[in-house]
């Protein structure tokens, strides 16, 4: 597509001009009322990929951050004249200014992440929107109420039930919705024990600190600290020791506000 | 294990079938040697799901390729037994990879795409399909493709900028499969797995399908060793399907007429004749009991008495 890559090498020649600017926010929902689990997931990986970049940002909390982001989904960077959402693209647009964490791994190491990078997306972030959003006890006491609490009534219950329906939407499309909760586990299980085989007992999966360990950090971290009704699913995940291993190593390493 | 039998969509273009799930348990048969008996199937009304592929084997009836993998596994029978652990789960990854971002341009190239869907999705599909299922089929498919679509890409609001998205993830992705598979035969080492067999099902149709529409095609055909890859797999499992469809089409352009090919593309064109004549002698005549027709034809009858009453009394006078 000649348009496609015209516009990305504007983008790139444009932002590669300008080093990386020392007040970058970083837009995320509220910690402790409003964030769900999916989202508290996917802003913590890109936290931990920023800090492993060693590029300075702020966190920012809104309650609308949402409905700011340009991809409607959180978080997302205003960084200068750009704002750049989710993980993959803030990826590409450090790697634009320079800033990239595989730079030494070969194109078959690269093509192995970028794999594996799919398989906690199409994995992980489903089981999670699954057990928030389709799993009644969760919705009920965790979800409902989070999701609600930053809007006045009645707004809040149209908000929910609509960002339901997208989620459920979502699933459906994805055929994840028919499935039931021992099947989700099973999956999640599977995509842990891939996780973990691949890692072996290495500290990070590639030798030094990549997006894919930011990833597997802001998800496994996130599931295994976050109290819900449900518990299989951090039981799940928690079984894999080397995992919450890693995902230990890098919050103290990076996380550590001493 | 002598008694397996496969239902499947039909085969078109030198492919053994059209659709993609039906390809993927094909080929993995083939690269297991299991004898199998293929059955193309004209509807999939009655199938267990309402999907195709079916593999039966006595009473037991599967129906998606990762339960096949499963349940030839406990038979002993699995291509995927020199695959250390660690290659397993490139495996499981690299398959999530592929589902994530070739998955959604394939079915926008089929489905979504309007032109495709036109003139080269419903056609086919209408010709697997026997009346009245042809009518049902296709737009029920496209429905599930552009919820699909939706569902991920809703954030866009023009089709597009959908469009291209989606296409410039899946070259993305064509890129990084270009990138692992090297030089090498297989993805894993010089035998097939089943990733493999996913890999195959995925890219044969865009090499072998006309497009009218074939951004996506084109990106397939522009990378040398997939095109490789999917020539040897083809060569290798499918040369009788490929060399029939070939022979077929010789001799049709050496022997036929512009009727004959008409013929071929579209047959038991007598039977539809009679089914619309039927289907319109029906019609009208419906019409004809619903307009009161016949209601009239009695009291026409009435009326004639009438007439004759009064000629009657005509005559007295």
């Amino acid at each position: 597509m000649p348009e496609m890559s015209l516009k990305d090498s504007i983008i790139t020649s444009l932002s590669a001009q300008e080093p990386w600017p020392d007040n970058v926010k970083l837009f995320q929902p509220y910690e402790v009322e409003q964030i769900l689990l999916p989202d508290n997931a996917s802003c913590l990986a890109v936290q931990a990929f920023l800090k492993m970049c060693n590029l300075p940002f702020e966190v920012e909390m809104r309650w609308n951050a949402e409905f700011m982001s340009p991809s409607g989904r959180v978080p997302f960077i205003k960084c200068g004249a750009f704002v750049v959402s989710e993980l993959e693209p803030i990826v590409q647009f450090a790697a634009n200014k320079g800033v990239s964490l595989c730079s030494k791994l070969s194109t078959e190491e690269r093509a192995e992440m970028r794999a594996y990078m799919s398989l906690i997306t199409n994995v992980l972030v489903n089981a999670e929107l699954y057990i928030s959003w389709v799993d009644q006890d969760t919705y009920n006491t965790v979800t409902r109420i989070r999701n609600s609490s930053v809007y006045p009534w009645p707004l809040g219950w149209i908000q929910t039930r609509s960002k339901r329906n997208a989620v459920i939407k979502r699933l459906k499309a994805l055929h994840w919705y028919d499935k039931t909760l021992e099947q989700v586990l099973a999956d999640v299980e599977q995509c842990c024990n891939s996780l973990s085989q691949r890692l072996g007992d290495k500290d990070y999966f590639f030798g030094t600190p990549t997006e894919l360990d930011a990833l597997v950090f802001g998800h496994v971290f996130t599931i295994i600290t976050t109290r819900l009704p449900c518990r299989k699913l951090a039981d799940t995940v928690r079984r894999h020791v080397s995992l919450v291993a890693l995902a230990k190593r890098v919050d103290e390493q990076y996380f550590k506000r001493a | 294990m002598n008694n397996i039998e496969l239902d499947i969509w039909r085969g078109e273009w030198g492919l053994a079938s059209i659709d993609i799930e039906c390809l993927k348990v094909l080929t993995y048969m083939k690269f297991i040697g299991v004898p199998v008996r293929v059955r193309e199937v004209s509807n999939p009304f009655f199938t267990p799901k309402g999907t195709l592929p079916v593999l039966r084997d006595g009473r037991k009836a599967l129906t998606n390729f990762e339960e096949v993998v499963t349940y030839l596994k406990s038979l002993d029978y699995s291509t995927d037994v020199h695959l250390n652990t660690k290659q397993a789960a490139e495996a499981s990854a690299f398959t999530q990879h592929i589902r994530e971002k070739l998955y959604p341009a394939y079915q926008f190239a089929w489905w979504v795409d309007e032109k495709n869907y036109a003139d080269l999705t419903r056609p086919t599909y209408a010709k697997a399909l026997q009346i009245p299922f042809n009518f049902y089929y296709p737009s029920k498919y496209q429905k599930a493709a552009k919820e699909m679509i939706d569902a991920l890409y809703g954030e866009h609001t023009d089709l597009r900028e959908i469009e291209k998205t989606v296409y410039s993830e899946a070259e993305k992705c064509l890129k990084t499969l270009s990138d692992r598979l090297g030089e090498s035969e297989y993805f894993f080492g010089n035998r097939p797995s089943s990733f493999d067999a996913t890999v195959f099902a995925y890219l044969a149709p865009l090499y072998k399908a006309p497009f009218p529409n074939g951004t996506l095609a084109s990106h397939v055909k522009g990378i040398a060793n997939l095109t490789r890859f999917v020539a040897r797999i083809n060569q290798k499992n499918f040369r009788h399907v490929t060399d029939e469809y070939n022979k077929q089409n010789a001799t049709k352009q050496s022997t036929g007429t512009q009727s004959d090919r008409e013929a071929a593309n579209f047959p038991n064109q007598t039977r539809n004749k009679i089914l619309a004549a039927i289907f319109a002698g029906i019609a009208m005549t419906g019409y004809a009991v619903a307009n009161g027709m016949f209601q009239d034809l009695k009291e026409f009858e009435h009326t004639q008495d009438y007439s004759d009453m009064f000629e009657n009394e005509a005559d007295d006078n």
